[in-house]
């Protein structure tokens, strides 16, 4: 007769932790020893408590806590002031962007997270989602990096007419061309 | 809700560079030789995102660009297309990435980042927008960098510029 | 839901609807108070919205979440310690007055046998436990979250077991 496993080693077997050899040798036991399987049965008792024992309400719980992160923001700055200012700009935001694109499809209104780097707000606007970033300053260059980033696709680059005044005269914008009013059509 | 089901690219990026790099060695005579069925399935899935980018006059009675460049890009869901215009005084950058949508609509998600120097005190603005838009095969989408030209800026003489963005199936007949 | 269908890493959105459920249960398993679970769980996703890489896949981040929570429940853990011995004293001097207030306190951590049963059990044996039953962590993970071994998780784990076993056992609704 073999000897049986120790307890802990059960314990452990029932956790699926142990390894590929002793797992069968160990299954083949218990399925012919009686004092193993009640060690095995009363540690199933305590696993079956566990899980079912008052099963938690997390719902309210989830639902409370979202909204305390959403309204988490501190005061947002004045929108004008932000865009118009002088700006250098860390890396991360660019990653932290990266995470939130795919927020796409999901009925948030309005979704402020604070990170360390600034502000981001994301808002559902007719015909897309459009987030825009409010941030303060750093290094230029660690942007131009990020910019150019890890992304393999290759860039184009087309150079604009000189001696032309090409001046930001309001936010960048991206819409439909049907959307947008025109003289000629 | 759309889902967009998205394709991870990075496999299919080396193997489409492989075999574009293939048959550019083979020279001109790459009908003659059977279709690798990997490379078909992706070129089945393989998007051209057509850029087109015009410089417009002040004068908004005419709509005649006086500088235009078009860019069409292959390119496969997920996978970003980038495009820079380099001014005298500003920068811009468009990273476009479409996506196809379960119901065969395009989701273009784009990141738009507009640097811009004041050429009179060096004074520095920075804009950075995403934008997510589903659009069609083919339909017209838009981008203004500089925003949209008012009263103000033509009177101060400002061209404004405008990218067009269009995104098709690759092999598909227009 | 694997982490190789997304080309972007998942949303925070995604993250949280998924992840939520697991980390307050397991924050309410340990500290045995719903507020405080509840508050736990505020405080790990900020952190989580605040991390300035990006979100990886599900896994880690609920390997990761755990750890914070880990972090943030030992602060509660070693106040409740204090709140234990200062009414083990107030019971010395007056052993009505201390009943009433212990029972004041512990009122929140009493909703369930189970629950009563894991407040009883040690710091250092429930909380692997807790790990392993509610967040599915494996011994190895559970190893690194709390800097002991493999080893010394089963046997932790094992030992939380046999207790619970018995206070289950004598206590009044045994669920079987």
């Amino acid at each position: 007769m073999r000897m049986c496993p120790d307890r802990q080693i059960l314990s452990a077997y029932l956790d699926g932790e142990v390894g590929s050899p002793w797992e069968g040798t160990i299954a083949e036991h218990v399925a012919s020893c009686e004092s193993c399987r009640s060690v095995i049965d009363s540690l199933q008792t305590v696993r079956h408590a566990l899980q079912r024992g008052a099963e938690v309400d997390w719902q309210q719980p989830m639902d409370r806590v979202r909204q305390r992160l959403l309204h988490r923001q501190p005061a947002a700055p004045p929108k004008e002031t932000v865009w118009r200012r002088q700006v250098a700009l860390p890396v991360p935001v660019a990653v932290l962007a990266a995470a939130l694109l795919l927020t796409l499809g999901v009925a948030v209104a309005v979704l402020a997270a604070r990170s360390n780097y600034g502000y981001v707000r994301v808002t559902r606007a007719p015909g897309g989602t459009e987030f825009q970033f409010a941030v303060p300053y750093d290094k230029v260059e660690a942007l131009l990096k990020s910019v150019g980033g890890s992304d393999s696709a290759v860039e184009s680059v087309m150079t604009l007419p000189k001696n032309v005044k090409l001046v930001p005269v309001g936010e960048p914008m991206m819409v439909k061309s049907a959307n947008v009013p025109r003289k000629k059509q | 809700m759309h889902k967009p089901s998205v394709v991870v690219p990075l496999l299919f990026a080396f193997a489409f560079a492989h075999a574009q790099a293939q048959s550019q060695a083979a020279g001109a005579d790459t009908a003659s030789a059977p279709p690798d069925p990997s490379l078909q399935q992706l070129l089945s899935k393989a998007l051209i995102l057509s850029i087109s980018a015009r410089v417009l006059p002040p004068d908004q009675q005419d709509d005649t660009p006086i500088w235009n460049a078009e860019s069409n890009r292959l390119t496969l869901p997920g996978r970003a297309i980038k495009l820079r215009l380099d001014g005298d005084n500003v920068h811009i950058y468009l990273v476009c990435t479409p996506y196809m949508q379960d119901d065969g609509e395009v989701l273009l998600l784009a990141q738009g980042q507009v640097w811009f120097t004041q050429p009179t005190d060096n004074e520095n603005t920075y804009f950075s927008t995403y934008y997510a838009i589903p659009v069609s095969f083919g339909e017209s989408v838009l981008f203004l960098p500089l925003g949209l030209s008012d009263e103000e800026a033509q009177q101060k003489n400002f061209f404004n510029i405008e990218v067009e963005i269009k995104i098709q199936q690759y092999g598909q007949k227009e | 839901m694997s982490s190789t269908e997304y080309a972007h890493p998942p949303s925070f959105n995604v993250v949280y609807e998924t992840l939520f459920p697991v980390i307050y249960r397991v924050s309410l398993r340990v500290t045995g108070d719903r507020e405080i679970a509840e508050d736990l769980c505020h405080e790990a996703f900020i952190k989580l919205m605040e991390r300035n890489d990006a979100i990886s896949d599900l896994e880690q981040s609920k390997y990761w979440l755990i750890r914070v929570v880990k972090n943030l429940s030992l602060n509660h853990e070693k106040r409740r310690t204090r709140e234990k011995k200062a009414f083990s004293k107030l019971s010395r001097i007056s052993p009505g007055l201390a009943d009433s207030s212990e029972k004041q306190v512990m009122k929140e951590e009493t909703r369930s046998d189970v629950q009563a049963a894991l407040n009883d059990l040690p710091y250092n044996l429930r909380v692997p436990l807790v790990f392993r039953e509610y967040g599915d962590l494996s011994y190895k993970q559970i190893g690194a979250l709390l800097g002991i071994t493999e080893s010394n998780v089963k046997v932790r784990i094992f030992r939380a077991r046999e207790r619970l076993g018995k206070a289950l056992a004598e206590g009044d609704a045994y669920v079987s």
